[in-house]
């Protein structure tokens, strides 16, 4: 019964994603987005992490997605020619390389995983729970790559301050020219 | 079947932290949040500050990493597994130092390049070296990396200032090579993500150690999707499309950066992961050599008809990358890191000469505008020349050697049909590169400049004496060259040996 639950919780998560690039109308594609994430996160509730599922469903389709909708209503898109995109021989040759991908890799998987696989996981948080195990990984097994992420979020943040600083201002221009001279 | 990788599990030493050891990635580390808290001025003089405390960075950084001869070291961070052992997250091998070595010193060179050029555009900010050192410490976590969620962290690290670095000239070229680089890059990430994804579904494990001796399909599939994620970014037919306009659109110094270390750092993972790999050797050995062909082929053959300097260089770069995979194809990892440090400094200096001889009217980049350059300028006509002469792969040069090394190990594992390819491929070079020291040395320019373009920074000529001094003692000292990069010469003989008793097998 529960593999039944998880495979359409699987089906609807693929389904918001075609969505999100099938939409022409960038709020249809961004709510879309939305589904993809809530969908992940009741997989993830089913997998018994909850404090990940709790985690994608506040971040991701509370946050972030809304940040998007926010991003795109500011844009103001009201053309939504700007999306659209001939279907030309570049875009079909890219869907029969897509299919092909998602028949090899989903065929080997469809052979090799079983759906017993996905309540394994439930057991691995029996013992202690789910936030004490991914903490666990987290801060001690995956310490410095956690740390290095920071690294990350420094580039980017010095890249947004670049691109508003550079390229938000080309009224400013002569004057930095003049600096220069 | 369970094969060591790089003598891992015969004598493996796990230790937690060691300053020494770290000493070089550390001094990276304080001097990038050194210009980072620099950048908060806006003058004109702190952004040259800011490039000179880089520089000083780097080199430092360099120094301790050439001086360093301690044996291989695994570190833990404190990670165990389930037993309660400590598991090698990070590795500070000769390797390591290797990649490291040739990131840093063609970081270096592009520092050098970039000061003038910046300024003479008025784009010379503190925010520029700030992210060209995350970028290095990105390169120097991918070079040590033992583990998936490492590498894929170093390589984040390392392309999220590329994209931003490509945009640092005001035009529209330059932001449509950073979108396009970014849409690619995040494209490839993808990739490289579901890829490590489902190697660790297969395996339960994302150390590189536990990946030798897995044959499974999910593996297979998983490990062949990383691998083209990494083609991505080391622009491999026929993943290469987004190099040609991104090399073109980006300013040239940090087009130079963009052709050397990052290229040499995801080479480090291809390396890695290759020789973590060890179940199917010889199927991914076919199949590095079929790309390694495609590459070669696709890249001159378009190189062949380009009139634009920074194009024809940027599918001549796609070549070498097929000449590079060749070596990884024979698992000769010495030989492809000679290959690595010879292109790194003799594209660096290609591009080098381009970016200093630009000024803001002219940017140098059509193939034009060096008719007849070379008896104006005799000096940069006699680097030049030499730069090409090392891209062909004739003697004496740092690109003869590396051809040499890499083509006696392919021959040597069995590769022979390949070695011919690229031979025929280097003749068809020849062609391309030899055109410019003809234009430079046997045309006259259609109209006649009031002067020619000449070097105006002091340390864009010391980057491209640089550049030319080490092709020139790659050519007729390799073993010199080694040495400094702290490639091992004995044991480009044992890494051959490999692939044959694998297939063997």
């Amino acid at each position: 019964m529960s593999a039944w639950i998880m495979a359409a919780f699987m089906l609807t998560a693929a389904a918001g994603a075609v969505m999100v690039i099938l939409y022409r109308n960038p709020v249809y594609s961004a709510l879309s987005l939305v589904l993809t994430m809530f969908a992940l996160s009741a997989i993830y509730v089913m997998m018994g992490a909850y404090f990940i599922a709790v985690a994608q469903a506040l971040v991701y389709a509370g946050a972030i997605v809304v940040l998007f909708l926010f991003v795109i209503m500011l844009l103001n898109l009201r053309n939504q020619q700007a999306l659209k995109e001939s279907f030309g021989l570049r875009a079909a040759v890219g869907a029969l390389l897509g299919a092909l991908f998602i028949g090899v890799a989903g065929g080997t998987m469809w052979a090799v995983l079983s759906p017993d696989q996905f309540s394994k996981s439930a057991e691995v948080f029996k013992d202690e729970g789910h936030t004490e195990s991914l903490a666990r990984l987290l801060f001690k097994n995956n310490l410095v790559p956690f740390e290095a992420v920071s690294l990350i979020l420094l580039a980017a943040l010095i890249g947004v301050v670049v691109l508003i600083r550079f390229h938000g201002r080309p009224s400013s221009d002569n004057s930095e020219e003049s600096n220069d001279a | 079947m369970n094969r060591p990788l790089k003598g891992l599990m015969t004598m493996m030493q796990i230790i937690d932290f060691d300053w020494g050891a770290f000493a070089p990635s550390l001094t990276l580390l304080a001097a990038a949040l050194i210009v980072c808290a620099l950048s908060m001025g806006h003058s004109q003089a702190s952004a040259v500050r800011a490039a000179w405390a880089s520089l000083i960075g780097v080199a430092a950084a360099a120094v301790l990493t050439l001086m360093s001869d301690a044996p291989a070291l695994y570190f833990s961070f404190g990670a165990q597994d389930a037993d309660g052992n400590p598991i090698a997250l990070f590795s500070v091998d000769s390797m390591m130092r290797s990649f490291m070595l040739i990131c840093l010193v063609s970081t270096a060179l592009c520092i050098l390049l970039s000061i003038g050029y910046l300024r003479q555009r008025g784009a010379l900010r503190p925010e520029f070296y700030a992210l060209t050192l995350l970028c290095a410490l990105g390169m120097t976590i991918i070079a040590g990396s033992q583990d998936l969620i490492l590498i894929f962290i170093g390589i984040e690290l390392m392309s999220l200032p590329l994209y931003i670095l490509a945009c640092f000239q005001r035009g529209s070229a330059s932001s449509e090579a950073s979108m396009k680089y970014f849409l690619l890059g995040a494209f490839s990430s993808g990739f490289l993500l579901f890829g490590i994804a489902l190697i660790f579904g297969s395996t339960g494990s994302t150390l590189l150690q536990d990946l030798t001796g897995v044959s499974s399909p999910l593996f297979a599939i998983g490990l062949a999707l990383v691998f083209v994620g990494l083609a991505f970014k080391i622009a491999a037919a026929p993943f290469h499309q987004w190099a040609p306009d991104v090399y073109h659109g980006a300013p040239t110094p940090v087009t130079a950066f963009f052709a050397s270390a990052p290229k040499a750092a995801a080479f480090a993972a291809l390396l890695y992961l290759f020789q973590a790999a060890s179940a199917m050797r010889a199927e991914w050995s076919t199949i590095f050599a079929v790309l390694a062909c495609i590459s070669m082929t696709i890249g001159n053959l378009i190189a062949l008809t380009q009139k634009n300097l920074k194009r024809m260089l940027a599918y001549s770069s796609v070549a070498h990358v097929g000449y590079a995979l060749v070596g990884v194809a024979a698992g000769a990892s010495e030989s492809v890191l000679f290959y690595l440090a010879a292109y790194a400094v003799m594209s660096v200096g290609a591009f080098g000469v381009a970016s200093a001889l630009s000024s803001k009217e002219n940017e140098m980049s059509e193939l034009n505008d060096y008719a007849g350059l070379g008896f104006r300028r005799p000096l940069v006509g006699i680097g030049m020349t030499l730069f090409m002469l090392s891209l062909t792969g004739l003697p004496p040069t740092a690109g003869f050697t590396g051809k040499l090394l890499l083509f006696k190990d392919a021959y040597a594992a069995g590769l022979g049909w390949l070695v011919i390819v690229a031979a025929l491929n280097s003749a068809l070079s020849a062609y391309y590169y030899l055109g410019v020291v003809v234009k430079m040395y046997m045309t006259q320019p259609s109209k006649e400049p009031a002067h020619a373009p000449s070097i105006r920074h002091k340390t864009a000529a010391a980057a491209l004496i640089a550049a030319a001094a080490l092709v020139f003692i790659g050519g007729a000292a390799p073993k010199a060259m080694m040495n400094a990069f702290h490639i091992s010469t004995d044991a480009a003989e044992t890494a051959v040996q490999n692939v044959p008793s694998e297939a063997a097998q």
